[in-house]
C-alpha cells in the first residue's frame, strides 16, 4: 500500500506524473525534469518533501542522548540546524538526517523516507529513559528552493527571511505549529517547511501564488536529483549505506572525534581513521556524450576500481555526471565501463555546479 | 503535416516509414517520447549494423532512465540521424520527422504487414492503460 502526501491531489490536478518513491506515491516531474531543474537554479521551485520523516526529541537528556546516537555535534546553539550521519557499531550509516535544534531540551529530526522504519527502530532500541521520541505520522513537509526563495517566502511567512543558513524558527501559520528552517537539497537558498498535515495544502498554495511573480513552479523529485547530483549531494542508499562508514564517502568532516563524548560508533570510527581508509567518493564528468547510471563499472589504467553510485545527464553543464565510489589509490585516467562499452572520464572537484547560491550572493552584495 | 497512415508501429512503441530512397525510417511514437519525457541523449548505431525485427537498435537517455529502442524490420543501419548527436531533443519535439533515429536497408524479408496502422497503434495504446 503507497502512502499519498497531503499534497497529492494538487499534483494530480497540475499534471504531475505519479511514480513510486519509497513507499510514497509523488510527482516525478510536472512539466519537464529539465525546465524544472532550470526554473529552481534561475528563479524557484517548490517540492513535495512530505515523505521524509519527522520526529520530535525531548526531556533533560535529549541533547546527550542525541550526541550518543549520533557523530557529529549536536550542542548547537537553538535555531540552528546540524547534518549527520547515524552509524552502527561499526561505523556503518544507518542514515543520514538533520537535527534541528528548537531548545535547550527540545530537538526536530528530519530523516529519510526509506530509512523511516529502520531509523526509528534503532533511536527506540537505544532511547535513554527521561527522553521522549515522537515520529510525526499526519505531517508535511514542502521544500522551497532557488534564488527567489526569500522573496516568495517573504509573503508568507516574513519572520523567516531573516533566517541564516541552517537557521530554524517554530511560528504560527494558517494556525497550526510550523518548523521553517533555511536548509535544502539544491546548493541554491532556499527554506524547508515542516507542517501538519492538514495545513499542508493551503500553505502550499500560497508559496505558490506568491512564486507566480517570481517565476516559481512546482518541481518533482527527477529534479530533485539532477540537482542533488549537481552539487555532490549524498543519496542515501546510492552514497551511503550500513555496509560504508561516513569516511568512506568523504564524509569525515560530519565526524566530530574531538567531542567530548562517546557516541554509537565512536570505536570503529577512531580505527578506521588510524588504519586508513580504503575508498573514496569522487566526482566524474564524461568527456563524451552518454548518461552513466548507478552500477557503471569505474576503471583506471585498464583495471576496474570502483563502481557508480549516482548518475545523470547534468542541465547545467549538459553534460553526464556521476559519483563513484573507487579504491582510495584509484587516480586518472578514469574510464566508464558498461555493457562492452567504454567512455572515457575525468575527475572534478566537487560540487559539479560551481554557480549555486550565485545569484542569492551576489543580490546581497548590491543591497 | 506528416499522413501517419503511411506509417507503421511496434507494441514496443517504435515506427517505420518507408521513403522515396527506399529506405525503412524508425523513430519511436509520439506517446513513447512523451514517457520517455528530456531525451538527453540517443546512442546511434554504427552503419552498417545487421539487425533483425525485434533486436535492441539503440538506446535513447532521458535524465532518469535509458530506454531500449528495438528494430521494427530486419534490415542493415545505413545511416543514423546525425543531428540527434548535437540534438537529442529533436526526438521529443518532432518525433515522426525531424526526430527520427536511423535508416534502415530492408533485408530481403522484411516486411510490415504484422505491424500495426496508425489507428490501431493508438487503439494499443488505448487498451494499455
Amino acid at each position: 500500500m503507497t502512502k499519498l502526501s497531503p499534497l497529492d491531489a494538487w499534483h494530480r490536478e497540475h499534471g504531475g506524473r505519479m511514480v513510486d518513491f519509497a513507499g510514497w506515491e509523488l510527482p516525478v516531474q510536472f512539466s519537464s525534469v529539465i525546465q524544472e531543474h532550470i526554473a529552481v537554479r534561475q528563479a524557484a521551485g517548490l517540492f513535495d518533501i512530505s515523505h521524509m520523516a519527522q520526529a520530535d526529541v525531548s526531556g533533560p537528556r535529549a541533547l546527550d542522548w542525541l550526541q550518543y546516537m549520533l557523530p557529529n555535534n549536536i550542542d548547537v546553539k537553538v535555531g540552528r540546524g546540524v547534518y549527520s550521519p547515524m552509524c552502527n557499531f561499526q561505523g556503518g550509516i544507518i542514515d543520514d538526517l538533520y537535527v534541528f535544534r528548537l531548545g535547550e531540551e527540545r530537538f526536530f529530526l528530519v530523516m529519510n523516507a526509506s530509512r523511516e522504519e529502520a531509523d526509528l527502530a534503532w533511536l527506540r532500541q537505544h532511547q535513554f529513559s527521561e527522553v521522549t521520541l515522537d515520529a510525526r505520522s499526519s505531517r508535511a513537509g514542502i521544500a522551497l528552493q532557488g534564488p527567489h526563495a526569500e522573496a516568495v517566502l517573504s509573503a508568507v511567512v516574513p519572520e523567516a527571511t531573516s533566517l541564516s543558513r541552517n537557521g530554524v524558527i517554530e511560528t504560527e501559520l494558517t494556525q497550526a505549529r510550523v518548523i521553517v528552517s533555511r536548509t535544502g537539497y539544491t546548493g541554491e537558498d532556499g527554506f524547508e517547511l515542516f507542517v501538519p498535515a492538514v495545513s499542508a495544502a493551503a500553505i502550499w498554495e500560497a508559496l505558490y501564488k506568491s512564486g507566480q511573480h517570481f517565476g516559481l513552479v512546482a518541481a518533482g523529485l527527477g529534479a530533485r536529483d539532477t540537482l542533488r547530483l549537481e552539487m555532490g549531494y549524498p543519496l542515501y542508499g546510492h552514497e551511503g549505506s550500513e555496509n560504508c562508514t561516513p569516511y568512506d564517502i568523504g564524509y569525515g568532516w560530519t565526524v566530530k572525534l574531538q567531542k567530548n563524548s562517546d557516541f554509537i560508533g565512536r570505536e570503529a570510527l577512531e580505527s578506521q581513521q588510524r588504519t586508513g581508509i580504503e575508498h573514496k567518493l569522487i566526482g566524474l564528468i564524461l568527456d563524451e556524450r552518454g548518461v552513466p547510471r548507478q552500477g557503471w563499472t569505474v576503471t583506471s589504467d585498464g583495471r576496474a576500481r570502483g563502481v557508480v553510485t549516482s548518475g545523470t545527464h547534468s542541465p547545467s553543464l549538459n553534460r553526464g555526471i556521476c559519483l563513484a565510489l573507487v579504491d582510495s589509490g584509484a587516480g586518472e585516467p578514469y574510464k566508464l565501463e558498461h555493457n562492452g562499452k567504454t567512455f572515457s572520464a575525468h575527475a572534478v572537484e566537487l560540487p559539479f555546479y560551481k554557480e549555486a547560491g550565485a545569484r542569492r550572493r551576489q543580490e546581497l552584495i548590491l543591497q | 503535416m506528416t499522413d501517419l497512415n503511411d506509417y507503421r508501429f511496434t507494441e514496443t512503441h517504435e515506427w517505420v516509414h518507408l521513403r522515396e530512397d527506399g529506405l525503412f525510417y524508425v523513430g519511436i511514437t509520439d506517446h513513447a517520447q512523451e514517457e520517455i519525457t528530456d531525451i538527453v541523449f540517443v546512442d546511434l548505431p554504427e552503419s552498417g549494423r545487421v539487425v533483425n525485427a525485434g533486436d535492441e537498435l539503440l538506446l535513447v537517455d532521458s535524465v532518469k532512465a535509458s530506454f531500449s529502442i528495438y528494430a521494427p524490420v530486419s534490415g542493415t543501419v545505413e545511416r543514423s540521424n546525425e543531428a540527434l548527436a548535437n540534438s537529442p531533443e529533436l526526438v521529443n519535439s518532432s518525433p515522426y520527422e525531424d526526430g527520427w533515429l536511423v535508416a534502415l536497408k530492408p533485408s530481403d524479408t522484411a516486411d510490415t504487414d504484422s505491424l500495426m496502422t496508425h489507428d490501431q497503434y493508438l487503439a494499443f495504446v488505448e487498451s494499455q492503460q
